[in-house]
Protein backbone atom coordinates (compact mmCIF):
# COMPACT_ATOMS: atom_id res chain seq x y z
CA UNK A 1 0.00 0.00 0.00
CA UNK A 2 1.45 3.35 -0.99
CA UNK A 3 0.27 6.27 1.05
CA UNK A 4 1.28 9.87 0.50
CA UNK A 5 1.19 11.64 3.87
CA UNK A 6 4.60 13.32 3.99
CA UNK A 7 3.28 16.89 3.81
CA UNK A 8 0.28 18.46 5.55
CA UNK A 9 -2.84 17.90 3.50
CA UNK A 10 -5.20 20.62 2.40
CA UNK A 11 -6.53 18.52 -0.43
CA UNK A 12 -7.74 14.93 -0.41
CA UNK A 13 -5.63 11.82 0.00
CA UNK A 14 -5.06 9.12 -2.60
CA UNK A 15 -4.16 5.63 -1.38
CA UNK A 16 -3.02 2.84 -3.67
CA UNK A 17 -3.62 -0.64 -2.25
CA UNK A 18 -1.11 -2.32 -4.59
CA UNK A 19 0.73 -4.29 -1.93
CA UNK A 20 2.68 -7.49 -2.43
CA UNK A 21 0.48 -10.36 -3.63
CA UNK A 22 -2.64 -8.20 -3.48
CA UNK A 23 -5.23 -8.91 -6.17
CA UNK A 24 -3.19 -11.70 -7.76
CA UNK A 25 -6.25 -13.87 -8.21
CA UNK A 26 -8.39 -13.58 -11.34
CA UNK A 27 -11.53 -13.36 -9.18
CA UNK A 28 -10.22 -10.07 -7.75
CA UNK A 29 -11.73 -8.13 -10.67
CA UNK A 30 -15.26 -9.33 -9.96
CA UNK A 31 -14.78 -8.98 -6.20
CA UNK A 32 -13.55 -5.38 -6.37
CA UNK A 33 -16.10 -4.12 -8.90
CA UNK A 34 -18.99 -5.71 -7.02
CA UNK A 35 -17.62 -4.35 -3.75
CA UNK A 36 -17.51 -0.81 -5.15
CA UNK A 37 -20.96 -1.07 -6.75
CA UNK A 38 -22.33 -2.70 -3.58
CA UNK A 39 -23.51 -5.63 -5.67
CA UNK A 40 -21.87 -8.10 -3.32
CA UNK A 41 -24.94 -8.66 -1.21
CA UNK A 42 -24.13 -5.92 1.30
CA UNK A 43 -26.30 -2.88 2.02
CA UNK A 44 -26.28 -0.01 -0.50
CA UNK A 45 -26.85 2.65 2.14
CA UNK A 46 -23.38 4.15 1.78
CA UNK A 47 -23.26 4.15 -2.03
CA UNK A 48 -23.73 7.67 -3.43
CA UNK A 49 -23.06 6.90 -7.09
CA UNK A 50 -20.98 4.68 -9.35
CA UNK A 51 -19.87 4.50 -12.95
CA UNK A 52 -17.15 3.39 -15.32
CA UNK A 53 -14.85 4.61 -18.04
CA UNK A 54 -13.80 2.26 -20.81
CA UNK A 55 -16.46 -0.26 -19.83
CA UNK A 56 -20.25 -0.09 -19.77
CA UNK A 57 -21.82 0.63 -16.38
CA UNK A 58 -25.49 0.57 -17.37
CA UNK A 59 -25.58 -3.12 -18.23
CA UNK A 60 -25.34 -6.09 -15.89
CA UNK A 61 -22.33 -5.81 -13.53
CA UNK A 62 -21.09 -9.20 -14.79
CA UNK A 63 -20.85 -7.68 -18.26
CA UNK A 64 -18.60 -4.93 -16.89
CA UNK A 65 -16.37 -7.58 -15.33
CA UNK A 66 -16.15 -9.44 -18.66
CA UNK A 67 -15.20 -6.22 -20.43
CA UNK A 68 -12.30 -5.83 -18.02
CA UNK A 69 -11.26 -9.45 -18.58
CA UNK A 70 -11.49 -9.03 -22.34
CA UNK A 71 -8.81 -6.34 -22.32
CA UNK A 72 -6.53 -8.61 -20.32
CA UNK A 73 -6.33 -10.95 -23.32
CA UNK A 74 -3.92 -8.39 -24.77
CA UNK A 75 -1.33 -9.25 -22.11
CA UNK A 76 0.76 -12.18 -23.30
CA UNK A 77 3.99 -12.06 -21.31
CA UNK A 78 5.22 -15.38 -19.99
CA UNK A 79 5.21 -16.11 -16.28
CA UNK A 80 2.85 -14.99 -13.54
CA UNK A 81 0.18 -12.47 -14.51
CA UNK A 82 0.64 -10.50 -11.30
CA UNK A 83 -2.12 -8.14 -10.19
CA UNK A 84 -5.39 -8.36 -12.09
CA UNK A 85 -6.84 -5.16 -10.67
CA UNK A 86 -5.59 -2.06 -8.88
CA UNK A 87 -7.61 -0.57 -6.05
CA UNK A 88 -7.14 3.11 -5.23
CA UNK A 89 -9.15 5.28 -2.87
CA UNK A 90 -9.39 9.08 -2.92
CA UNK A 91 -10.58 10.41 0.41
CA UNK A 92 -11.86 14.01 0.38
CA UNK A 93 -10.43 16.39 2.97
CA UNK A 94 -12.73 18.11 5.44
CA UNK A 95 -12.28 21.41 3.61
CA UNK A 96 -13.24 19.84 0.27
CA UNK A 97 -16.21 18.07 1.82
CA UNK A 98 -17.56 21.28 3.35
CA UNK A 99 -17.21 23.23 0.11
CA UNK A 100 -18.87 20.47 -1.92
CA UNK A 101 -21.69 20.23 0.58
CA UNK A 102 -22.22 24.00 0.80
CA UNK A 103 -22.12 24.44 -2.96
CA UNK A 104 -24.32 21.39 -3.56
CA UNK A 105 -21.77 20.24 -6.12
CA UNK A 106 -22.34 16.97 -7.93
CA UNK A 107 -20.03 14.26 -6.56
CA UNK A 108 -20.80 12.18 -9.61
CA UNK A 109 -19.29 14.83 -11.90
CA UNK A 110 -16.17 15.08 -9.74
CA UNK A 111 -15.71 11.30 -9.59
CA UNK A 112 -16.17 11.03 -13.34
CA UNK A 113 -13.50 13.66 -14.00
CA UNK A 114 -11.15 11.86 -11.61
CA UNK A 115 -11.79 8.57 -13.41
CA UNK A 116 -10.96 10.33 -16.66
CA UNK A 117 -7.41 10.79 -15.31
CA UNK A 118 -6.92 7.00 -15.17
CA UNK A 119 -8.66 6.44 -18.50
CA UNK A 120 -6.47 9.02 -20.24
CA UNK A 121 -3.45 6.83 -19.40
CA UNK A 122 -5.12 3.89 -21.18
CA UNK A 123 -6.73 2.01 -18.30
CA UNK A 124 -10.35 1.01 -17.82
CA UNK A 125 -11.68 2.14 -14.48
CA UNK A 126 -14.79 1.46 -12.40
CA UNK A 127 -15.48 4.06 -9.72
CA UNK A 128 -17.88 4.45 -6.82
CA UNK A 129 -18.46 7.25 -4.30
CA UNK A 130 -19.11 6.05 -0.75
CA UNK A 131 -20.19 7.83 2.41
CA UNK A 132 -17.90 7.84 5.47
CA UNK A 133 -17.57 4.47 7.19
CA UNK A 134 -15.43 2.63 9.75
CA UNK A 135 -12.30 2.73 7.59
CA UNK A 136 -12.71 6.19 6.03
CA UNK A 137 -13.81 9.25 8.00
CA UNK A 138 -14.71 11.27 4.93
CA UNK A 139 -16.58 10.78 1.69
CA UNK A 140 -14.30 8.77 -0.56
CA UNK A 141 -14.09 7.50 -4.11
CA UNK A 142 -13.05 3.94 -4.90
CA UNK A 143 -11.29 3.24 -8.20
CA UNK A 144 -10.92 -0.28 -9.57
CA UNK A 145 -8.35 0.09 -12.36
CA UNK A 146 -7.60 -2.61 -14.92
CA UNK A 147 -3.88 -3.40 -14.71
CA UNK A 148 -3.63 -4.00 -18.48
CA UNK A 149 -3.47 -1.00 -20.77
CA UNK A 150 -6.14 -1.37 -23.48
CA UNK A 151 -4.02 0.62 -25.97
CA UNK A 152 -0.64 -1.07 -25.52
CA UNK A 153 -1.44 -4.37 -23.77
CA UNK A 154 1.25 -3.60 -21.17
CA UNK A 155 0.90 -3.88 -17.40
CA UNK A 156 0.37 -0.91 -15.12
CA UNK A 157 3.23 0.07 -12.84
CA UNK A 158 2.67 2.83 -10.30
CA UNK A 159 5.23 3.81 -7.66
CA UNK A 160 4.84 6.26 -4.79
CA UNK A 161 5.89 9.17 -6.97
CA UNK A 162 3.25 8.33 -9.58
CA UNK A 163 0.59 8.07 -6.88
CA UNK A 164 1.64 11.44 -5.42
CA UNK A 165 1.49 13.12 -8.83
CA UNK A 166 -1.94 11.61 -9.49
CA UNK A 167 -3.12 12.79 -6.06
CA UNK A 168 -2.04 16.33 -6.96
CA UNK A 169 -3.97 16.12 -10.24
CA UNK A 170 -7.09 14.84 -8.46
CA UNK A 171 -6.78 17.65 -5.89
CA UNK A 172 -6.69 20.15 -8.76
CA UNK A 173 -9.76 18.54 -10.36
CA UNK A 174 -11.72 18.92 -7.12
CA UNK A 175 -10.60 22.52 -6.59
CA UNK A 176 -11.37 23.45 -10.20
CA UNK A 177 -14.86 22.00 -9.89
CA UNK A 178 -15.45 23.91 -6.63
CA UNK A 179 -14.16 27.19 -8.07
CA UNK A 180 -16.18 26.80 -11.30
CA UNK A 181 -19.31 26.12 -9.33
CA UNK A 182 -18.86 29.13 -7.12
CA UNK A 183 -18.07 31.57 -9.93
CA UNK B 1 20.48 -44.09 8.12
CA UNK B 2 17.00 -42.77 8.42
CA UNK B 3 14.46 -44.71 6.45
CA UNK B 4 11.30 -43.12 5.14
CA UNK B 5 8.05 -45.00 5.20
CA UNK B 6 5.86 -45.33 2.11
CA UNK B 7 3.48 -42.82 3.67
CA UNK B 8 6.26 -40.23 3.99
CA UNK B 9 7.39 -40.86 0.43
CA UNK B 10 3.86 -40.42 -0.84
CA UNK B 11 3.59 -37.07 0.95
CA UNK B 12 6.92 -35.90 -0.50
CA UNK B 13 5.94 -36.92 -4.02
CA UNK B 14 2.58 -35.21 -3.67
CA UNK B 15 4.12 -31.94 -2.44
CA UNK B 16 6.82 -32.17 -5.10
CA UNK B 17 4.25 -32.61 -7.86
CA UNK B 18 2.11 -29.75 -6.54
CA UNK B 19 5.12 -27.45 -6.44
CA UNK B 20 6.44 -28.52 -9.82
CA UNK B 21 3.10 -28.98 -11.60
CA UNK B 22 4.34 -26.97 -14.58
CA UNK B 23 7.31 -29.25 -15.29
CA UNK B 24 7.32 -29.96 -19.02
CA UNK B 25 8.20 -33.62 -19.17
CA UNK B 26 6.09 -34.55 -22.20
CA UNK B 27 6.30 -33.55 -25.84
CA UNK B 28 4.11 -33.39 -28.91
CA UNK B 29 5.54 -34.01 -32.38
CA UNK B 30 3.78 -33.00 -35.58
CA UNK B 31 5.00 -33.00 -39.16
CA UNK B 32 4.54 -29.80 -41.12
CA UNK B 33 5.91 -28.29 -44.33
CA UNK B 34 8.65 -25.67 -44.22
CA UNK B 35 6.17 -23.01 -45.29
CA UNK B 36 3.75 -23.98 -42.54
CA UNK B 37 6.57 -23.85 -39.97
CA UNK B 38 7.66 -20.39 -41.16
CA UNK B 39 4.07 -19.16 -41.09
CA UNK B 40 3.58 -20.42 -37.51
CA UNK B 41 6.86 -18.84 -36.42
CA UNK B 42 5.83 -15.55 -38.06
CA UNK B 43 2.43 -15.57 -36.32
CA UNK B 44 4.03 -16.40 -32.97
CA UNK B 45 6.48 -13.52 -33.39
CA UNK B 46 3.60 -11.19 -34.27
CA UNK B 47 1.90 -12.09 -30.98
CA UNK B 48 5.15 -11.73 -29.06
CA UNK B 49 5.16 -15.42 -28.10
CA UNK B 50 7.46 -18.39 -28.49
CA UNK B 51 6.34 -21.04 -30.95
CA UNK B 52 5.41 -23.45 -28.12
CA UNK B 53 3.36 -20.81 -26.25
CA UNK B 54 1.61 -19.81 -29.46
CA UNK B 55 0.65 -23.39 -30.29
CA UNK B 56 -0.54 -24.07 -26.74
CA UNK B 57 -2.79 -21.00 -26.75
CA UNK B 58 -6.26 -21.64 -28.18
CA UNK B 59 -6.70 -19.56 -31.35
CA UNK B 60 -9.53 -18.66 -33.62
CA UNK B 61 -8.78 -17.94 -37.24
CA UNK B 62 -8.98 -14.19 -36.79
CA UNK B 63 -7.64 -13.93 -33.22
CA UNK B 64 -5.02 -11.34 -34.02
CA UNK B 65 -7.51 -9.17 -35.88
CA UNK B 66 -9.95 -9.46 -32.98
CA UNK B 67 -7.31 -8.45 -30.44
CA UNK B 68 -6.44 -5.42 -32.56
CA UNK B 69 -10.07 -4.27 -32.29
CA UNK B 70 -9.94 -4.11 -28.48
CA UNK B 71 -8.79 -0.45 -28.18
CA UNK B 72 -11.62 0.72 -30.46
CA UNK B 73 -14.08 -1.53 -28.63
CA UNK B 74 -13.13 -0.02 -25.27
CA UNK B 75 -13.64 3.48 -26.67
CA UNK B 76 -16.97 2.38 -28.09
CA UNK B 77 -18.08 1.15 -24.66
CA UNK B 78 -17.15 4.54 -23.24
CA UNK B 79 -19.12 6.29 -25.99
CA UNK B 80 -22.12 4.10 -25.16
CA UNK B 81 -21.84 5.25 -21.54
CA UNK B 82 -22.01 8.85 -22.72
CA UNK B 83 -25.02 8.14 -24.94
CA UNK B 84 -26.84 6.35 -22.15
CA UNK B 85 -26.15 9.25 -19.79
CA UNK B 86 -27.45 11.75 -22.37
CA UNK B 87 -30.63 9.75 -22.95
CA UNK B 88 -31.14 9.33 -19.22
CA UNK B 89 -30.67 13.06 -18.60
CA UNK B 90 -32.92 14.04 -21.51
CA UNK B 91 -35.61 11.57 -20.44
CA UNK B 92 -35.52 12.93 -16.89
CA UNK B 93 -35.81 16.49 -18.20
CA UNK B 94 -38.72 15.52 -20.48
CA UNK B 95 -40.45 13.72 -17.64
CA UNK B 96 -40.07 16.74 -15.39
CA UNK B 97 -41.46 19.00 -18.13
CA UNK B 98 -44.39 16.60 -18.67
CA UNK B 99 -45.18 16.54 -14.95
CA UNK B 100 -45.10 20.33 -14.75
CA UNK B 101 -47.48 20.68 -17.70
CA UNK B 102 -49.73 17.97 -16.33
CA UNK B 103 -49.93 19.73 -12.97
CA UNK B 104 -50.71 23.06 -14.67
CA UNK B 105 -53.47 21.40 -16.71
CA UNK B 106 -55.03 19.78 -13.67
CA UNK B 107 -54.96 23.08 -11.78
CA UNK B 108 -56.72 24.83 -14.69
CA UNK B 109 -59.40 22.11 -14.90
CA UNK B 110 -60.10 22.28 -11.17
CA UNK B 111 -60.43 26.07 -11.22
CA UNK B 112 -62.80 26.08 -14.18
CA UNK B 113 -64.77 22.98 -13.29
CA UNK B 114 -68.52 23.82 -12.94
CA UNK B 115 -69.07 20.70 -10.89
CA UNK B 116 -66.21 20.50 -8.45
CA UNK B 117 -65.85 16.94 -7.20
CA UNK B 118 -68.55 14.25 -6.95
CA UNK B 119 -70.89 13.00 -9.69
CA UNK B 120 -73.09 15.13 -11.92
CA UNK B 121 -76.52 13.78 -11.02
CA UNK B 122 -79.03 14.55 -13.79
CA UNK B 123 -82.04 13.64 -11.61
CA UNK B 124 -81.37 16.46 -9.14
CA UNK B 125 -80.76 18.94 -11.93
Amino acid sequence: MTKTTDTPQTGGLLINYAGKNNYHNQTAIEYEIKYIARENGKSKDDLICCGAMGATYFTNIDMTVKEFQCVQLLYNRRGSFGRYIDHEIYSFSEEEENKISQGNISLENIAKKMAQDFYADGFQVYYGVHKPDKTENHIHVHFAVNTVNFRTGKKRHENMGDTKRRQDRLNRIVMTEIVNHMS
Amino acid sequence: MKRYSNKDNHKKIKSYNTFHKNIKDSEIKIRVSKEQKKELQRKAKECGMTLSSYMLTPHTKNMIELLRLIPQTVELWDTLNGLYHSVETAASALLTEFELQNNALNTYIQKNNQYPGGFCDDKNN
